[in-house]
């Protein structure tokens, strides 16, 4: 069994710094939209980010649950005590990626993310039946669409839920990403201060290189 | 600010991140091609364009917007506040020579700041008295401006580490939301650093049960101390800040607890982890900072609002206003330029910017913001109107006759800054008490520390953590500013200004309520029933006489002769002299008349006998009455439900009155009142007080003119009030709106007396109870900071509550 903790905390401070760099600019362009249309106005316009969050997170637990499900019997397939441990290492690979991709050192993960554009070109026409939002339906079905936009974040973390061992713990791994990105996130309505800071290129390349670093000692280390 | 958004090279359109070489998610934007940087921003860009909301490009502020470091540039400015024309408007020439000036002071944390900042103005020579209110963060100063000026006050402000500037309405709103996005800032780091650096510690404690490696142990170990950095170093910055402030001055204030707190827990970590053993506290590091932080942007929020709410906002007022030329052709001038004299147009819906009388026009005039009565007046020609008042039917024409600072708006200002700058007694002691806690909380840490290295050297610094973190000096300093002013706002809202903040705590415990009957519990808008002639004048003569004696009275009475008269008739009398509570005293055509009482016009041997509600006004010549004019009153509305809820609290009801005993006795039995006395001189009514005194806090309700006298001598004074007497009033309580207004507001203060007693229970009972179980290691760190915030937001919050529940009044 992978070190079900140790991917856990990677996947919160996956979320957590991630979101503050990349998500920032682009989903906070998705909650600036919401804002607009609901005026500037902060105690209507909570509600509505909540709804488009949640909607979100459903779609990334629904994802890990696939995959989690997916690589259970794949592994389950694949017999031998080793199986485990490669798979963790794939999932500290993609992790080490995913700095590299932050802080615009290496772009592999953005090739994810074309593969994954392609994809969601068929999604959208769905999204866009819930533009302009207008009530809290449209945000929720928004999130729903909208969480399978393609993210080099949210494909490495879904990497991670392939190994996790059961579609239960993916679904688990992916809301623990999700809720991390929240306070990124959330911040915007508030906060331009932090993401405009965030943003600078010193701090993102060293939130960066954090990642990258995280990666490579779980890389490294005997995981148990 | 958008305008800056300005195209950069090669940075994706929507987020502002660098674009791939490549460059390949492209789309046409605002009518130019613009590139993208992934995929991802790409499809959002395409949703939000295609559902026609292009605008949000055009509108949004945040991308690329740079951080600016806001460097206050007030010190290097304060010269410049020494010349005359910048100290027009903000500071206030005395008739003795001394300036005055309203300061907004940054940097205000706690009751010892407020202590600290007082006695180094006040030490300064040439300054004759300052006044600090810790919820609205303003000083009053004022100073001889031959021995200082006002940048030298500002610039020794600035020395102890505070900044000051002249208070102005629209500066306050823009320097609290500079402090609160400040404090946002520092939270939302110290909470998202904080969260991860939690889940580490959690994994640090389950790890070895789960069989975690060694190697990712220390991993972890050293993560939870990179991440705490940034909490220390950037979020946690402004306790040390106040601390170091503090200590340089050589005393000790609120932050330097937490300060000390924060900076051994790290230190100590880091010296552990460095050493490889130990535990560690980055966890509780980052929860102090974070509970803390948090508790302070909740506190200065709800100071915030409590602020506000008490000060009438004479910003609210407008810009420019519409001047009407002799040929009535419009023109649109600047409030501050208008005169005494100008001719206003007020449209529906604006606010009139000065005080008035209507020339033309009528319309119904919304005066909330003084009374705090929602209905709208009716004004007619030759009414008078108030700035600050919104028109909310049809075009009004107004003569101004105040403007600026004359206004009854800028008065009650005035009045309410005198209510802040009162400072009770229990609030100067409370901030005492605050400064000198916090002097043996550090002590009592030491003791602590020093303690368990005997006992158990592994619970030292999680108990003396435990106790610098959880004593709640806070919540003594806050427990009474904060309800006095809560209450100030509350009760604003109904209508009743406060001019002294120490009259509140009176108001609650006042045992008898004493009212003067004309103008207080009566209408005071008399009006004449008959003129009795007792000699040979006609009875347009007398009135004729009357009105000329009465003409530059500001009595009701005077109001209702000269409404009763209609149009003005060329008689002026000379020499008038009047004697309070009884009458007046003048020479009409040579001869000398008195008008008033039956007593002072030496008709007591008249054998008319008018009816008992009814007041009688006689009018004598040198040697007999010639006549006696009758006047109706009608009761106020809401009196009788009045007196009916302060009988149900508790409290006695007295009526004194200058007016004829029988008609005090008719209005007393109506009203069930049984302590009532008429045919009171000014200095009767100020020995009943005084004999009332003996049965408890007194509070008389006048209206302010025939009372003068009586209201300054009693504890607590409301003055029931005519809009043009305000200024003159001594009173420590204005009422503005219906005795209704009046009857909740008893309710109020009473309310305020539990807020204030429920605070200061709340603050000793915690702090008894906390310290010691925390000096025995019974409080993990982390708990602590959590009692700590918990504990000075629960007395804001009860406070507020004053004001929450206030606004049901108003609906």
């Amino acid at each position: 069994m992978p070190a079900l903790s140790g991917l856990w905390v990677s996947a919160l401070v996956v979320g957590l710094i991630g979101s503050g760099t990349h998500c920032i600019g682009m989903c906070g362009g998705i909650m600036g939209a919401l804002a607009a249309n609901i005026r500037k106005d902060q105690a209507r316009v909570w509600p509505f980010l909540f709804a488009y969050n949640i909607g979100r997170i459903v779609s990334y637990a629904l994802a890990g649950a696939v995959l989690g499900g997916f690589g259970h019997r794949l592994m389950a397939a694949v017999p031998g005590p080793g199986v485990a441990a490669v798979g963790d290492r794939i999932a500290a690979l993609f992790m080490v990626a995913l700095g590299l991709f932050l802080g615009g050192w290496w772009r592999a993960l953005g090739r994810l993310e074309t593969w994954g554009g392609h994809a969601f070109a068929y999604l959208r026409p769905l999204g866009q039946r819930f533009l302009p939002v207008t009530n809290l339906r449209q945000a929720l079905g928004l999130g729903l669409v909208w969480g399978f936009l393609p993210c080099g974040l949210v494909y490495s973390v879904l990497a991670w839920a392939l190994v996790s061992g059961s579609a239960v713990r993916g679904a688990g791994l992916m809301a623990i990403f999700g809720l991390a990105t929240w306070p990124g996130l959330l911040a915007l309505g508030s906060a331009r201060r932090f993401s405009a800071w965030v943003r600078r290129p010193s701090v993102r390349k060293a939130l960066a290189a954090l990642i990258v670093g995280y990666g490579l000692v779980s890389l490294i280390s005997p995981l148990a | 600010m958008a305008a800056e958004l300005k195209e950069r090279a090669n940075e994706c359109f929507h987020c502002g991140l660098p674009c791939p070489p490549h460059d390949k998610w492209r789309l046409e934007a605002l009518g130019v091609e613009r590139s993208f940087c992934c995929p991802g921003c790409y499809e959002v860009a395409r949703a939000i364009l295609g559902s026609g909301l292009s605008e949000y490009y055009t509108l949004r502020t945040e991308r690329g917007s740079g951080v600016q470091d806001a460097v206050p540039e007030f010190l290097k400015k304060a010269d410049l506040y020494d010349h005359p024309a910048i100290q027009e408007g903000l500071v206030a020439d005395r008739a003795d020579g001394d300036k005055e000036v309203s300061l907004l002071l940054e940097g205000i944390r706690c009751a010892a700041c407020v202590w600290l900042n007082e006695r180094h103005i006040a030490d300064l020579p040439g300054v004759k008295s300052v006044k600090i209110n810790y919820t609205t963060q303003r000083a009053f100063v004022r100073w001889d401006d031959m021995r200082i000026h006002l940048s030298d006050i500002l610039k020794a402000v600035g020395e102890i580490g505070y900044i000051a500037h002249p208070y102005q309405a629209g500066v306050v709103q823009k320097v609290f939301d500079r402090q609160r996005r400040d404090l946002l800032h520092r939270f939302v780091i110290a909470a998202s650093f904080g969260m991860q650096v939690m889940m580490l510690a959690l994994a640090l404690y389950l790890g070895p049960s789960w069989g975690m490696s060694h190697g990712l142990f220390l991993v972890f170990e050293w993560l939870s101390a990179a991440l705490a950095t940034p909490i220390v170093t950037y979020a946690a910055v402004p306790f040390f800040r106040g601390a170091w402030r503090d200590l340089k001055q050589g005393r000790t204030g609120m932050d330097l607890p937490v300060a000390l707190g924060i900076a051994i827990a790290f230190t100590v970590s880091l010296f552990d982890l460095i050493r490889g053993r130990g535990s560690v506290y980055f966890d509780s590091v980052s929860m102090f900072a974070a509970f803390l932080l948090l508790s302070r942007l909740f506190e200065d929020m709800a100071r915030a609002r409590t602020a506000r709410s008490a000060q009438l906002l004479t910003h609210a007022l407008p810009q420019d206003a519409v001047r009407l030329d002799v040929g009535d052709s419009e023109e649109r001038v600047p409030v501050s330029l208008l005169a005494v004299g100008d001719r206003l147009l007020i449209r529906s819906g604006e606010r009139i910017p000065a005080d008035g009388v209507v020339t033309d026009g009528a319309s119904s005039v919304d005066e909330s913001i003084l009374t705090g009565e929602a209905r709208p007046v009716l004004k007619r020609v030759g009414e008078s109107v108030i700035a600050g008042s919104v028109n909310m039917e049809s075009a009004l024409v107004v003569l101004v006759q105040r403007v600026g600072r004359e206004t009854v708006l800028s008065t009650i200002e005035g009045l309410l800054e005198r209510a802040q700058r009162d400072k009770p007694r229990l609030t100067a002691l409370a901030e005492r008490a605050s400064a000198w806690f916090v002097g043996s909380l550090l002590v009592l840490a030491t003791a602590t520390a020093a303690t368990w290295a005997f006992v158990n050297p592994a619970h030292i610094i999680p108990a003396t953590l435990a106790v610098l973190v959880i004593a709640c000096p806070c919540a003594l300093s806050l427990a009474i500013p904060t309800a006095l002013t809560a209450a100030t706002g509350a009760l604003m809202r109904r209508g009743l200004v406060v001019t002294r903040s120490s009259a509140l705590e009176l108001l609650a415990r006042a045992q008898v309520i004493v009212f003067d009957k004309t103008g207080t519990l009566t209408e005071g808008c008399l009006s004449l029933a008959r003129i009795v002639p007792r000699g040979d004048l006609r009875e347009s003569e007398l009135l004729a006489l009357a009105c000329a004696l009465e003409r530059r009275s500001e009595h009701p009475i005077a109001q209702a002769f000269l409404a009763a008269q209609g149009v003005a008739t060329g008689n002026e009398a000379e020499g008038v002299q009047a004697s309070p509570g009884e009458g007046l005293e003048g020479q009409v055509a040579g001869r000398r008349y008195r008008l008033g009482t039956r007593r002072f016009t030496g008709a007591l041997g008249d054998p008319l006998t008018v009816e008992a509600e009814a007041t009688e006004v006689w009018l004598s010549d040198e040697c007999r009455p010639l006549g006696v004019f009758v006047f109706n009153d009608r009761l106020r509305p809401g009196a009788e439900a009045l007196l009916q809820r302060l009988r149900r609290q508790g409290r006695r009801i007295a009526l004194l009155s200058g007016d004829r005993a029988v008609t005090v006795d008719a209005l007393a039995r109506t009203l069930g009142i049984d302590e009532a006395h008429g045919d009171l001189l000014p200095e009767d009514k100020l020995a009943w007080i005084q004999k009332l005194s003996a049965l408890g806090v007194v509070a008389m309700v006048g209206d302010g003119v025939n009372d003068a006298a009586a209201l300054a001598a009693a504890p607590v004074a409301v003055a029931v009030g005519r809009r043009n007497v305000l200024a003159a009033a001594s009173a420590d309580l204005i009422l503005l709106s219906g005795l209704t207004g009046l009857a909740e507001s008893f309710r109020l203060v009473h309310r305020m007396r539990w807020v204030v007693r429920e605070n200061l229970a709340w603050a000793i009972l915690y702090n008894v109870v906390s310290l010691p179980a925390a000096a025995l290691g019974l409080v993990p760190p982390w708990l602590a900071a959590l009692g700590m915030s918990g504990s000075s937001l629960l007395v804001v919050l009860n406070a507020l509550r004053l004001l929450v529940s206030g606004q049901g009044g108003q609906e």
